[in-house]
């Protein structure tokens, strides 16, 4: 840990958003919880990602309704259990081959979020499809600092194609902002914790001066790229589309920081860049999206807690397989016994943040009573590449709209997208439909 | 040979055609394949029945070029099924080769479509880097960019987040700061490191730090831990950028921290220090958390009496003026318009370095300084789609030479994975770049440049995945000798070898089977190679077959290993994407998954993976794959020699698809060697997308063939290769997209 004594007044400039904090008064442990004087604190979701499947026999609970008991994998969640909604029955039709062949992961990846069957390519053309996250981040990102947070625990690859002919960003990205445009996640809790609360600067340039140069640049950057469109191609001419799309977004945010930004003090030390361990790893990241919901920087999030595909060893507890073979363990009780123990060791990290989140005061409440916290897999059965039933958990109170502690099992192949559907609802965001919906799913806030 | 089959081809082209066809080709595709390959039948979705003509063969060279490479190797037609006489065989290839032939004279080349290009990462830092003169590698934080055809730097794939122009943002600030300097003053600050979050002090601890000005810094390192009085003495190391400073008998703490002080003066800029505590043995102290002497935390106060030195970014960029505040308006401008050309790769308009100098008069109109304001136009510069793509303008509707500046960066960001120097800027000016002497004689200097080191990380490092070397986590219990010295030695074994073979022009071929290599002692140690001692390393002659060419190197034998493993599957598919040029097809949709075909089935990996290819359906791919794979299992997953796995001997014997059959990893190796023309291929393919940015589709077909034949005709040798993908027409033209708006 980094013990950092500074200068008595050290100027902290986030991006866009510049705040000039005098630190060691900061240090205070009290944390003043930013003020809201309207009625309803907001409603916020998140979705946590987790590879590869999740052994079905130890996840989905045999009884339904609330007296489910929970199974070895999720038993960590017990705690939670009447915060929690077991949704068993959804499917990513996307996600399978539809003709495509073998590619599941890369599937499973970029459908989950989506709804949609992405196009098998290994480059030039990709596609999918707007996913839910960031359906909502487009309608009501305009009310915080960042319309969306895209966080990750593992690197993308680095080398070679990812999963059978499809491109990297399917296995790689949760977030779509758009067919062709995957949001990659920050894997790094330092740089989090800087877009949150600024990176130590120079004391040089007032934050006004620098911002004021921003939104000068950004402004003829547009201008520039107009200019320059005129005499590209139709393709040439999209990759500036997509890099002005940017360009506003950031824009955006700086304005978003200005009218918006509070000056609060980091409730945790800056950490030092990424732990080698997992758990570590994982809670300083929860910690972080804790507090961006915390400070109403944002309301919308997604955590990749590994790629999809990925081969990461959890030597942590003890398996030192790689995680993506294991799960083909063609019936291997050894094999199968330590897929379980990745997936329990996920929930448990799943369920530190829920606990973060409980014990975060919000309003009349806590956090967790104000928001939809999602977290699964594209994969059910990670050996045989299923995309039916598969394993999500829908945590928080959503502002009383949620009726959660049960366990609902819907009918075959009801679209997942359909949950989104009737999450977008709760978060008064207006949509027809998403990917492959038919409709809300029912059920959350009652039988 | 091939050269004479050449010649050949070109005197007897013309009695090569239609009637060829009909009479050679036609009756083979008959008698041999179309039992199979029928509209009726079509087995692996392929129709011969469809080609009745050579206009039809020429219209689908990719399918041609497979069937080709699978009757020439004997593949097809598959053992059980009439074969046709070598000399039929040799009829088809050589009519092929001839209208291939025919077919390229006659057609103009198509230089394909290439999309604006992002800089990926490698790029930016390298940019950043030749444009400033300070290594300052600010891409580390940025997200990992997306790959296509294996390769990070293809133009549709490389796409740009909000999330990435963000970082861009913060970056440029950065960049701008460190390459600038604003005259200034320096407060003394205190920073104190400990061991990492969650870790218990120990006998070593490191700490990079920013050392902001040059000045005198206090290193203070607090000990912490008790010892009994009568123990060994302990000596305090203490080491700058791998130098040691000091070294002091270590005060022994008995409960309180006891704290050794240093003031040394040090340069402005980043360093390592590391301090460690080392026994009367010599070693580094055991880790002992309960009792033993450890490392509670450095600090480093400072500056004081520090005094600011120019980085040396300023003599690329301060052009004319004086450091500090001493610059009239004629060379603030003429500051910017340098900067900006470096930066956008080409001259830039009077409008644009206005546009741009208006930064600098309006900081200096809000009191900033002039660096400040030079800092704003450079931050503005940086984030601009002029340096974060590589533009080029399509000029007319029919494909046309890229212009000199367009080609300087087309060369640069190939071969050094960067901007282009002075001197390519000077003949892109000139207009004379794109002329053939002038050509090669730069491509030769830039492969003798140290930047070509950009090339061999990028190129190297995808092509055979040893980006992937940095981050595979061989299993610590099953390969207690892996450690972070083996894993770079591994690294930087290929490289040297890769470096070598090009810098001394040897044949494409050695990179499969040479007699020598690049070792130091750990990686001598780890195979088995006795007299190599020391840190460094050397050229080192392989005598004994076990070793020799890429395939039997630790870096590439590791990143096609499991953490626990070996897999055959795996090395296989490497050979024959990343050698043979013979990628295997996904499995189709309607094989039985691996589960049902294995369930609850044990025995050796080989027994297993034979029992999977008694399975037709999987045995078509996997016979391949797997072969190869086993003619390395004298390999283990971190490359390392063995004769037996898990008390049983290691069966390295296997068969080339198409039946050459081999006994041992040597063996396999010389009939990969014979296979020059598959791995000439498959390299000239992997390099044409580096160099392009782009995937190549059958226009390309043309071009791949024309390099192959002219790397047969030069010995295979390297440079040939770089030189014919350069002196392509995808390389040098461009093809306009339909639809110019105006």
């Amino acid at each position: 840990m980094t013990g950092k004594f500074l200068p008595r007044r050290t100027l902290l400039r986030g991006l866009g958003a510049s705040v000039a904090l005098p630190l060691l008064d900061a240090m205070t442990p009290a944390f003043v919880p930013p003020s809201r004087t309207t009625s309803q604190p907001p409603l916020r979701m998140a979705f946590c990602y987790v590879p590869n499947g999740i052994i079905p026999a130890e996840w989905t609970p045999d009884a339904e309704g609330p007296g489910y008991a929970m199974k070895h994998i999720m038993q960590p969640m017990e705690p939670f259990r009447d915060r929690t909604l077991v949704l068993t029955g959804l499917t990513h039709n996307g996600g399978r081959a539809l003709g495509d062949g073998p590619g599941d992961h890369a599937r499973a990846a970029a459908s989950f979020l989506t709804g949609i069957h992405p196009r098998k390519t290994a480059g030039a053309d990709i596609k999918a499809g707007l996913s839910v996250d960031q359906a909502a981040a487009i309608k009501i990102g305009h009310l915080t600092r960042f319309p969306s947070i895209e966080l990750g625990l593992e690197d993308g690859r680095l080398v070679g194609s990812c999963d059978s002919g499809y491109s990297c960003a399917y296995s790689n990205n949760l977030a779509w902002r758009g067919e062709a445009m995957p949001m990659p996640p920050e894997m790094n809790p330092r740089l989090v914790f800087e877009k949150l609360f600024g990176a130590e600067g120079e004391e040089l340039d007032s934050p006004q001066r620098i911002s004021r140069l921003r939104k000068s640049i950004l402004d003829s950057i547009q201008q520039d790229t107009r200019t320059l469109q005129t005499k590209l191609g139709p393709t040439d001419r999209r990759k500036m589309d997509e890099y002005l799309t940017s360009v506003r977004d950031i824009e955006r945010q700086i304005e978003a920081a200005e009218k918006t930004g509070r000056a609060i003090p980091p409730p945790m030390a800056r950490p030092d860049g990424i732990p080698l361990d997992y758990a570590e790893h994982a809670r300083l990241m929860f910690d972080l999206m804790t507090v961006a919901f915390q400070m109403d920087a944002t309301r919308v999030q997604t955590l990749m807690m590994a790629r999809e595909g990925s081969t990461r060893a959890y030597r942590e507890i003890g398996v030192s397989d790689a995680h993506h073979p294991l799960t083909h363990h063609r019936g291997n009780e050894e094999m199968i016994a330590r897929v379980i123990r990745i997936n329990r060791y996920h929930v448990e990290q799943f369920a530190y943040f829920i606990e973060k989140l409980r014990s975060t005061p919000d309003g009349d409440g806590s956090l967790l009573d104000h928001a939809m916290i999602v977290y699964g897999s594209g994969l059910a059965d990670g050996n045989r590449h299923t995309h039916h039933d598969l394993p999500v958990l829908l945590a928080g109170g959503g502002n009383g709209k949620l009726k959660p502690g049960r366990h609902v099992r819907y009918a075959k192949d009801t679209p997942m997208a359909n949950l989104y559907l009737a999450m977008l609802d709760r978060m008064g965001v207006e949509t027809e439909s998403l990917g492959d919906s038919n409709g809300k799913l029912e059920h959350l806030s009652g039988i | 040979m091939r050269t004479a089959l050449y010649l050949l081809i070109a005197t007897v082209s013309a009695a090569y055609g239609q009637s060829t066809f009909r009479k050679d080709v036609r009756p083979f595709l008959v008698r041999y394949c179309e039992p199979c390959h029928s509209a009726k039948s079509k087995a692996g979705g392929l129709n011969l029945q469809a080609y009745s003509s050579v206009a039809s063969v020429l219209a689908n060279q990719d399918v041609w070029d497979r069937i080709a490479r699978k009757i020439r190797t004997g593949e097809m037609p598959p053992k059980g099924t009439p074969a046709p006489a070598p000399a039929s065989v040799r009829n088809v290839l050589n009519w092929l080769r001839a209208a291939y032939a025919r077919h390229d004279r006659r057609t103009k080349p198509d230089p394909g479509r290439v999309t604006a290009r992002r800089l990926n990462r490698a790029e930016y830092d390298n940019t950043v880097r030749d444009l400033t003169g300070l290594d300052l590698r600010p891409a580390a934080a940025f997200p990992v960019d997306d790959s296509g055809y294996g390769f990070d730097n293809i133009g549709d794939v490389l796409s740009l987040s909000p999330a990435l122009l963000d970082k861009y943002l913060a970056a440029a600030r950065t960049v701008a700061n460190a390459a600038i300097a604003v005259p200034r003053t320096f407060k003394e600050t205190i920073e104190r490191r400990r061991a990492g979050r969650g870790e218990l002090p120990g006998p070593a601890l490191e700490v990079r730090y920013n050392f902001p000005a040059e000045g005198d810094y206090d290193l203070r390192i607090a000990l912490t831990g008790r010892r009994p009085a009568e123990s060994e003495p302990i000596q305090l190391v203490t080491s700058a950028g791998g130098n040691v400073e000091l070294v002091t008998p270590a005060a022994t703490p008995n409960g309180r921290p006891r704290v050794h002080e240093r003031t040394a003066r040090r340069k402005a800029g980043p360093l390592t220090l590391r301090v460690e505590l080392i026994g009367a043995d010599g070693k580094l102290l055991a880790e002992d958390p309960i009792r033993g002497l450890a490392i509670e935390y450095i600090e480093i106060r400072g500056p004081r009496n520090a005094v600011q030195t120019p980085p040396v970014s300023h003599q690329w960029i301060l052009i004319c003026g004086q450091w500090p505040g001493k610059y009239d308006g004629a060379c603030l401008e003429s500051i910017v318009a340098n900067l900006a050309r470096r930066a956008f790769r080409r001259p830039v308009t009077p409008a644009e370095t206005a546009r741009l100098t208006a930064y600098v008069h309006a900081a200096i109109k809000d009191g900033a300084s002039p660096e400040q304001g030079l800092r704003d136009a450079l931050e503005a510069i940086l984030v601009s789609p002029h340096f974060l793509f590589r533009i080029e303008e399509d000029r007319g509707k029919a494909p046309h030479p890229v212009n000199d500046f367009e080609l300087a960066s087309r060369l640069s960001y190939f071969l050094w994975s960067s901007m282009p120097d002075q001197t390519l800027f000077d003949l892109a000016a000139k207009r004379t770049l794109h002329q053939p002497a002038v050509l090669e004689q730069q491509v030769r200097r830039m492969i003798r440049d140290q930047r070509f080191q950009g090339f061999v990380e990028n190129f190297l490092g995808q092509w055979l995945q040893l980006r992937n070397l940095d981050v595979v986590k061989p299993d610590p219990v099953k390969f207690p000798s892996f450690d972070e010295e083996l894993r770079s030695a591994m690294k930087k074994e290929t490289e040297l070898f890769f470096k070598t073979l090009i810098l001394e022009d040897q044949p494409l071929l050695s990179f499969l089977n040479s007699n020598f290599t690049f070792l130091n002692e750990r990686l001598a140690r780890h195979y088995g190679i006795a007299g190599v001692h020391g840190p460094e390393f050397r050229r080192v002659p392989l005598s004994t077959g076990e070793r020799g060419g890429i395939l039997t190197q630790a870096s590439v034998l590791t990143v096609s290993s499991y953490p626990t493993r070996t897999s055959p599957v795996i090395r296989g598919k490497y050979v024959l994407e990343n050698i043979l040029n013979a990628p295997p097809p996904p499995p189709p949709p309607n094989v039985p998954s691996l589960e049902d075909s294995a369930q609850g089935f044990t025995g050796t990996l080989r027994q297993q993976l034979e029992k999977h290819r008694a399975d037709p359906a999987c045995a078509s791919c996997h016979n391949r794959m797997d072969a190869l794979g086993f003619g390395l299992e004298n390999y283990d997953a971190i490359g390392a020699w063995r004769t037996a796995e898990a008390g049983l001997p290691i069966d390295s014997s296997g068969a080339l698809p198409g039946g050459r059959a081999f006994r041992s990893p040597a063996g396999l190796r010389e009939l990969l060697f014979e296979q020059k023309d598959d791995f000439a291929e498959c390299l000239t393919e992997k390099m044409l997308i580096y160099a392009l940015g782009r995937g190549l589709d059958k226009h390309d077909r043309p071009t791949v063939r024309r390099i192959v034949h002219s790397l047969a005709s030069d010995q295979y040798r390297f440079s040939r290769l770089v030189l014919e993908v350069v002196r392509s027409a995808p390389f040098l033209m461009r093809r306009p997209e339909g639809g110019i708006r105006r």
